[in-house]
């Protein structure tokens, strides 16, 4: 049970439906500048809404499309929704 | 006699496409449509 | 001159895209507003006149942005301008910054921003019904405590809030700079990601209690219609929704097009009458009026696709057909955002081109621009009706399908098949060295279109569409007929008005024939004759030459130029029937008929593929910086459609249609 709490996936691999934090940013500097510029910071709640190319997530309450190749570069941990 | 106004006319309209061609391409900026005052938002709203 | 004294206050409007920032401009500023272009990039400027207590002050709306570090020349246009470096904007004296409340953290990162520059700051709370329907409540006077700055709550779209928002900007006015956020507890200023964090940190902490969040999650409006607009299919269902509206487009503004067209010929017909005969009259009528004539038809087009293009963005939906078109898109090397000069490009390459400039990535943005003047435009449209409507079949296939229609669609649809390998040979060649596209989007909420926005942001669109691009084309169109209207011997003149004298019942065919020499003694007529063994492969001879020649600069002027060659009577209306009916009986000098099916295809072809457009060029200059994209551009284009045209009317040929 408790190396669940510590599990951290890619954006590209949450599951849809399934509330997770991001954790860090691991994507390009571009890229990563204009992710957190939208919302993607440390923290904040994310969810997956649609699969596919191009993946749309949920940011807190911002709705936002990304390629899945930054995606990949999203860190999140589902334990860490609702901890600010 | 006709002709002669005919040809100035089109004289005219040549210059005119020229002119605006080289005004919109000669200078530093690449600002669209006619460069000059009509581009300073200043100038446009009279306040200098 | 007092010209200080003159000086009205300036303000600018800064807030996140799709905050509302527009509507409340115009909500403000209304037809008092202007549009033009900063300095040195392609970014446009937005301003008008705001009124504030008993005068009037200058309210300059900036270009939505995330952050006031640039990552796009509008971002770096933001900031300069707060900061007073860009020439042609005064510095502003007070920023209305507009947060978005269903966004305010993110707002929030951008206001810390603006907060620094050292100016008054008053800020506008908009959407705060947006909030209330995700079940988010905001407490505007607690954030104006935190913030310490005016904060008015407004609805831009409602034009709610406004009259406090101008009380709290005018007494800004000449008041004290804002205070900074207290971001930092140290001294110096950390950089890069450590900062971003810092600043969500502060806006955090602003937050807390100001806003309150419901305990689960609120399914809103929203998400239920993305649910199914934004899902599987819901790509179908936006090409379905683009394919009918322009559908509608075309069919809607085919009357007023064919009404101006003929209210035209009416005028030159009226003009004709009392002008004496000679090279002015026919300046005037066949050269200026045509050339307006022709601009002002298609301009009905051109000015409802700008509504139909604004109206979606304003409602939010066209953000989701980005979305569902970008993986499309992605194969072809480009994004979603590629989507809408594409699409615009359908009514004139020339608005198309410069939708390019939302598109941040430059490999992308010139790709579009080289293939944008693929899209088959509307001035192309009645060459095709032209040659469908005489030489395709009016039959039925399979029971169902309009052959015409479909022949039709199937010229719409060449352009973009012969884009796709375009594009993708261009980024192969040209431009391997330029970064990759990014392509991360924000879907706002939907909502309904503003029309105040919609037809604001439209007519100044099409106004300038036609003062720029339509003066260019018209002074073109005098110019293409000077080149067909001399030399103008007056030995043919000489010649008919015997022919007429002797035979006055058949005055109207020969004075249509007596157009059609004039014509092959000009300039142009001579250079068809000239270029004639180049296109015989083509199974054009020296009259379809010359046409194709003068619709170089513009492919405006075709259908009268095929009118006169193959002597159609000029009279307004029912020009294009007739025009069928003389191209169906013109024949080459041994007698076989000079046209058919085979041909037609081949000149639909041609003109399909052709670069003849001296505007998109003009255009393309413009917004790529040099004269080699365009270049580039007529001469790919140029080659592609002779080739093309070849091969088309020699497989005719093989399939038995020539």
């Amino acid at each position: 049970m408790e190396a669940k709490l510590n599990q951290e996936i890619s954006l590209a691999e949450l599951k849809p439906g399934i509330k997770a934090g991001i954790v860090c940013m691991q994507c390009g500097e571009e890229v990563s500048q204009r992710l957190q510029e939208l919302g993607f910071v440390p923290g904040a709640e994310i969810e997956v809404l649609d699969t596919g190319c191009p993946l749309l997530v949920r940011v807190e309450d911002a709705r936002i499309c990304l390629r899945e190749a930054h995606a990949q570069g999203v860190r999140v941990s589902p334990a860490l929704e609702g901890l600010r | 006699m006709q002709t002669l106004i005919t040809i100035a006319i089109l004289g005219v309209a040549a210059l005119y496409l020229g002119r605006r061609l080289f005004k919109r391409f000669s200078a530093k900026s690449s600002c669209g449509g006619a460069c000059g005052c009509k581009q300073d938002i200043a100038l446009r709203f009279r306040q200098r | 001159m007092s010209a200080s004294a003159e000086r009205r206050p300036c303000l600018a409007l800064v807030g996140n895209p799709n905050a509302g920032k527009t509507t409340l401009f115009n909500a403000l500023t209304g037809l008092s507003q202007h549009t033009g272009n900063y300095p040195g990039v392609t970014v446009e400027w937005h301003a008008g006149e705001w009124r504030l207590g008993d005068g009037e002050a200058l309210l300059v709306d900036l270009p939505g942005a995330y952050s006031l570090k640039p990552h796009s020349e509008d971002e770096a246009v933001v900031r300069d301008v707060l900061q007073g470096k860009v020439e042609t904007c005064p510095r502003p004296d007070v920023v209305v910054a507009l947060l978005d409340a269903s966004n305010l953290e993110r707002s929030l990162y951008l206001l810390s921003q603006v907060l620094e520059l050292g100016l008054p700051v008053v800020v506008a709370l908009n959407m705060v019904d947006v909030a209330a329907s995700k079940g988010l409540s905001v407490d505007a006077a607690k954030l104006s405590e935190r913030l310490c700055v005016p904060v008015c709550p407004i609805r831009a779209n409602r034009r709610q809030g406004l009259a406090a928002l101008a009380q709290a900007a005018q007494a800004a006015l000449g008041g004290r700079p804002a205070p900074r956020p207290d971001l930092w507890r140290q001294e110096h200023t950390p950089q890069g990601d450590v900062v971003v964090a810092t600043r969500y940190a502060w806006a955090r902490r602003v937050l807390a209690d100001v806003v309150e969040r419901p305990a689960t999650a609120v399914v809103t409006a929203s998400d239920r219609i993305d649910r199914v607009l934004a899902r599987r299919w819901g790509l179908l269902i936006f090409l379905a929704v683009v394919a009918l509206v322009f559908q509608g487009l075309f069919s809607w503004t085919q009357p007023l097009s064919d009404g101006i067209s003929s209210l035209v010929g009416s005028l030159g017909g009226w003009a004709g009458g009392w002008l004496p005969e000679g090279a002015l009259k026919s300046l005037l009528v066949d050269g200026a009026l045509a050339g307006a004539g022709a601009v002002l038809s298609f301009t009905p087009q051109i000015a409802l696709l700008f509504i139909f293009i604004a109206a979606l963005e304003d409602c939010g939906y066209m953000a989701r057909g980005a979305y569902l078109m970008d993986r499309f898109f992605s194969k072809l090397g480009l994004s979603g955002q590629s989507f809408i000069p594409l699409l615009s490009s359908f009514a004139c390459a020339v608005p198309g081109i410069m939708a390019t400039r939302t598109i941040g990535n430059r490999r992308e943005r010139l790709t579009v621009m080289l293939v944008a003047p693929l899209m088959s435009c509307s001035a192309r449209l009645p060459v095709y009706t032209v040659m469908i409507g005489a030489f395709v079949p009016a039959r039925k296939v399979a029971g169902l399908l309009n052959l015409q229609g479909l022949v039709l669609l199937a010229f719409y649809l060449l352009g973009i098949l012969v884009a796709i390998p375009v594009s993708l040979l261009a980024q192969r060649l040209l431009l391997r060295k330029a970064a990759p596209t990014l392509f991360v989007m924000e879907l706002p909420s939907y909502k309904w279109p503003d029309p105040r926005t919609v037809l604001i942001r439209s007519w100044l669109k099409a106004k300038a569409f036609v003062v720029t691009a339509g003066t260019f084309i018209f002074c073109i169109s005098i110019l293409v007929w000077g080149l067909a209207y001399f030399p103008h011997p007056e030995a043919i003149h000489q010649r008919y008005s015997a022919l007429q004298a002797a035979e006055p019942a058949q005055a109207g065919a020969l004075a249509a024939q007596e157009a059609g020499e004039y014509l092959r003694q000009s300039f142009i007529g001579r250079a068809g004759k000239a270029l004639e063994p180049a296109f015989t492969p083509l199974g054009w001879d020296w009259r379809i030459t010359m046409a194709a020649l003068a619709s170089f600069p513009a492919r405006e002027v075709v259908i009268a130029t095929l009118g006169t060659i193959f002597n159609v009577s000029e009279e307004g209306e029912g020009e294009h029937l007739k025009l069928s009916e003389s191209l169906r009986q013109a024949s080459w000098p041994d007698g076989r008929p000079l046209f058919n099916l085979g041909v037609a295809i081949s000149l639909m072809v041609f003109f399909g593929l052709c670069a003849q457009c001296a505007s998109t060029l003009v255009v393309l200059r413009q917004e790529s910086g040099s004269w080699a994209w365009p270049a580039l551009t007529f001469t790919y284009m140029t080659g592609l459609a002779y080739a093309c045209a070849l091969a088309a009317y020699q497989g005719s040929r093989a399939l038995g249609w020539a």
